[in-house]
């Protein structure tokens, strides 16, 4: 077991994939650089289509974000307000439109309806090769 | 007449004062940022103190590593995942380390879990650059 610097253990690949897997119904975070260059982030619920993150998004300033190649970030944690227990992951990399007709015909059977009213038309796939996570010891 | 499905669902902003409330009364919140190249999130347990937020840290970790950054923001959200609602509450501000002897003291008297085991850590303060602002999904 990894320990990092401020006492927490540190959750390999696998093991941050196995959270996203086994919380695909929690609300996570996207976040991303705004046009005026300031973090955004934002909560969203999302699925994961193999071992990539899928996100639906509307018109808006993340599909412009992703449409201009920018760092994005996925964060999902479950936290004990007491933090006597809890773990987060965080995916970061540059997440794609899918336009791929199979592969919108597989990301449309996950399930995934967004909350927010509106008309989320655009499908996002972050990778998940950049991933990391702590736990609470 | 808009699509009838439109009308289930809607996104309404929360006045400052209400935002600051769900911010106070929610112990957990994320901090992102940008930091080589990369968009960073990360769940802190913080406090309201005179209108900025504050959390602690560890040296060398990567929040420290934001305390130094002009542009970050603080999020804090909550969900009835049955009913399908939630909001989001964002501060965007300024990230400092606290030196001050007389603000520590105030902030140790804070009282705050963190998570960031026994060793020695850093108390860090988000100053408010806009707005504080947030959404809900009414349904």
């Amino acid at each position: 077991m990894t320990i990092d610097r401020v006492g927490m253990e540190v959750l390999d690949a696998a093991a941050c994939r196995e959270l996203l897997r086994t919380h695909a119904l929690h609300v996570g975070r996207v976040a991303f650089t705004g046009a005026d260059g300031v973090p955004v982030v934002l909560p969203t619920n999302f699925r994961l289509d193999g071992e990539a993150v899928v996100l639906r998004t509307g018109d808006g300033q993340l599909l412009a974000a992703i449409r201009a190649g920018g760092p994005v970030a996925f964060e999902v944690d479950h936290l004990d307000p007491a933090w006597k227990d809890g773990w987060s992951v965080l995916v970061q990399g540059v997440a794609a439109e899918i336009t791929d007709i199979g592969a919108l015909d597989r990301v449309q059977r996950l399930g995934l309806r967004p909350w927010a009213p509106g008309h989320k038309s655009h499908w996002l796939r972050l990778p998940t090769e950049r991933i990391s996570g702590r736990r609470i010891m | 007449m808009s699509h009838p499905m439109s009308n289930l669902r809607e996104l309404l902003p929360l006045p400052a004062d209400e935002c600051w409330n769900r911010v106070r009364t929610t112990p957990v919140g994320r901090l992102g940022f940008c930091l080589e190249g990369r968009v960073h999130v990360l769940p802190v347990a913080h406090a309201v103190l005179d209108g900025r937020v504050v959390f602690r840290t560890g040296p060398g970790s990567k929040l420290a590593a934001a305390a130094q950054l002009d542009e970050v923001v603080y999020e804090v959200d909550g969900y009835e995942p049955a009913k399908r609602r939630g909001w989001s509450v964002a501060v965007r501000g300024t990230a400092d380390l606290v030196t001050d002897p007389a603000e520590l003291e105030r902030l140790y008297a804070l009282d705050l879990v963190a998570w960031v085991g026994d060793g020695p850590f850093h108390w860090v303060q988000i100053i408010p650059t806009d707005e504080i602002s947030g959404r809900r999904i009414v349904a």
